[in-house]
């Protein structure tokens, strides 16, 4: 057995997927992040559907509506999800442990950022259909180009949480900072996600929602290059 | 005085400050390879933020802390952590993970070769713990823990031993474990660096003492200077100084 060592390629790539491994194991065992995101976006869901008296409302005016609400109850969704989930690192000190490791911090970043998109994608998978059933939204969309959209905005989301989730972990400060801090950031997100939903909800292709296809490509690469970037100068305290 | 033949720690006019508390005010300082130094202080003398300062783990905001002649702020820092092995006030280990897992895990992030599984078990019948391996650490008393933290800090064999009060919590036999381990570590040549405020326990294993007071070098010398008495009142007077920390 020899001892411990700065990794190499393949050794970042065997410590990464343990950390991964370990922390996928810690979710299904505990669901601390992916309860409340569900929680949060199903609420969001049933409160807009009751405030804006959807049976009430034309097609139209449900199918402009949606997108929104949809993005909004992602957002906040993955807010919470995220938060909690550094915050449990954090009070349990798991983030430290892992500061303290010789782990790449580029490959630290690249395992909390899949933990995040994961957490939002499994949201969706839930939260897209109710979505479709709550708004009662034609069937017959392009099911694959959405799914697209939805992986770009939702990379980008959980790119931004991670690098500040992280920051406002090391200053020692929880979720309402982290939501200053991550809401206005990823406004274009929100806004590109809302627009290209719009144009496919509307029976149109992500061709048809240009430019806003594109933002969301480009914000997803402009976070995740920041966040590979600055991720070391946020951790220690 | 150092043992070895290069230097394994050194602080270059390190200071830290959290807003207008000073908490190691331009500390210089080399520990050699193989060596043993006892850091001993009164409550808030700085003894904690120095070995985090040591660890990596808090950023000097003056002077370098360089481990085997690496900037833990360089480039380089990856290669200098992982020859580390670090326990402080809390475990680090993941809650709703067994104990084995947690012990895998961190063989993992530290680019442990070979059979990590077979290593963690090997640790484990080492702490006395190997009957737990297999359940979740969210149950353990504080002293499993400490043990588990323990191995954990210390399974990848690290050149530079980094030990915040490691008898917390640990009854007699544990005690005993960790001291078998302490000494383990000198016989394979690792460098320690440990705050323990039982001077009488730690001192034999001890080449140097360095007493902090208020985020100063209050002294430093061979281990031998004075008896753990001797060692004991110069911490009191430290602390009892005009000025100094509660």
């Amino acid at each position: 057995m020899s001892a411990g060592a700065a990794h190499g390629a393949g050794g970042v790539a065997r410590a990464a997927s343990a950390l991964f491994a370990a922390d996928l194991r810690r979710e299904l065992r505990t669901g601390e992040a992916l309860v409340p995101m569900l929680m949060f976006a199903m609420i969001v869901l049933v409160v807009a559907g009751v405030t804006f008296n959807l049976p009430e409302m034309g097609p139209d005016d449900r199918r402009r509506l949606a997108p929104g609400i949809l993005w909004t109850a992602i957002a906040f969704a993955m807010l919470v999800g995220q938060a909690r989930a550094l915050l449990v690192d954090r009070d349990e000190e798991r983030w430290q442990g892992l500061l303290l490791s010789p782990l790449d911090r580029t490959a630290l970043f690249a395992v909390k950022w899949l933990e995040g998109l994961l957490l939002g994608l499994a949201v969706e998978l839930l939260l897209v259909p109710l979505t479709v059933v709550f708004f009662d939204l034609p069937p017959g969309l392009h099911w694959g180009q959405l799914a697209l959209a939805l992986l770009l905005g939702t990379g980008g989301l959980a790119a931004l949480g991670t690098l500040l989730g992280s920051l406002t972990t090391s200053l020692g400060r929880g979720e309402a900072m982290l939501s200053i801090l991550v809401l206005p950031v990823a406004s274009p997100i929100l806004i590109a996600g809302s627009m290209t939903t719009a144009k496919l909800l509307a029976g149109g292709t992500l061709a048809d929602a240009s430019p806003w296809p594109a933002v969301l490509l480009a914000t997803l690469g402009l976070n995740l290059a920041l966040g590979a970037l600055l991720f070391e100068s946020v951790l220690v305290e | 005085m150092s043992t070895g033949a290069g230097v394994a720690l050194e602080f270059r006019s390190t200071g830290r400050r959290f807003g207008a508390v000073v908490a190691l005010a331009d500390a210089t300082l080399t520990v050699g390879a193989g060596e043993a130094l006892l850091i001993l202080g009164p409550n808030g003398a700085g003894k904690s933020t120095l070995l985090r300062l040591a660890a990596g783990l808090t950023r000097p905001t003056s002077g370098q802390v360089l481990v085997d002649g690496i900037d833990l702020r360089g480039t380089r820092a990856g290669r200098a952590r992982a020859a580390i092995g670090f326990l402080g006030h809390r475990s680090f280990l993941y809650e709703h993970l067994t104990a084995k897992e947690n012990l895998e895990l961190y063989a993992h992030l530290y680019g442990v070769a070979g059979d990590t599984g077979a290593l963690a078990e090997r640790w484990l019948a080492k702490i006395g713990m190997a009957r737990v391996a297999q359940r979740t650490v969210r149950g353990f008393s504080r002293g499993m823990m400490q043990r588990l933290a323990l191995a954990r800090a210390l399974q990848h064999e690290p050149r530079l031993v980094l030990l915040d009060e490691p008898t917390t919590g640990l009854d007699p036999e544990g005690r005993a474990r960790l001291d078998a381990l302490l000494d383990e570590q000198r016989a394979r040549g690792a460098t320690l660096a440990m705050i323990s405020h039982r001077a009488e326990a730690a001192l034999p294993r001890a080449d140097r003492v360095l007493v902090l007071n208020r985020g100063r070098i209050a002294a430093l010398g061979p281990a031998a200077e004075r008896d753990a008495a001797g060692w004991t009142a110069l911490v009191a007077a430290a602390g009892t100084a005009p000025g100094a920390a509660a």
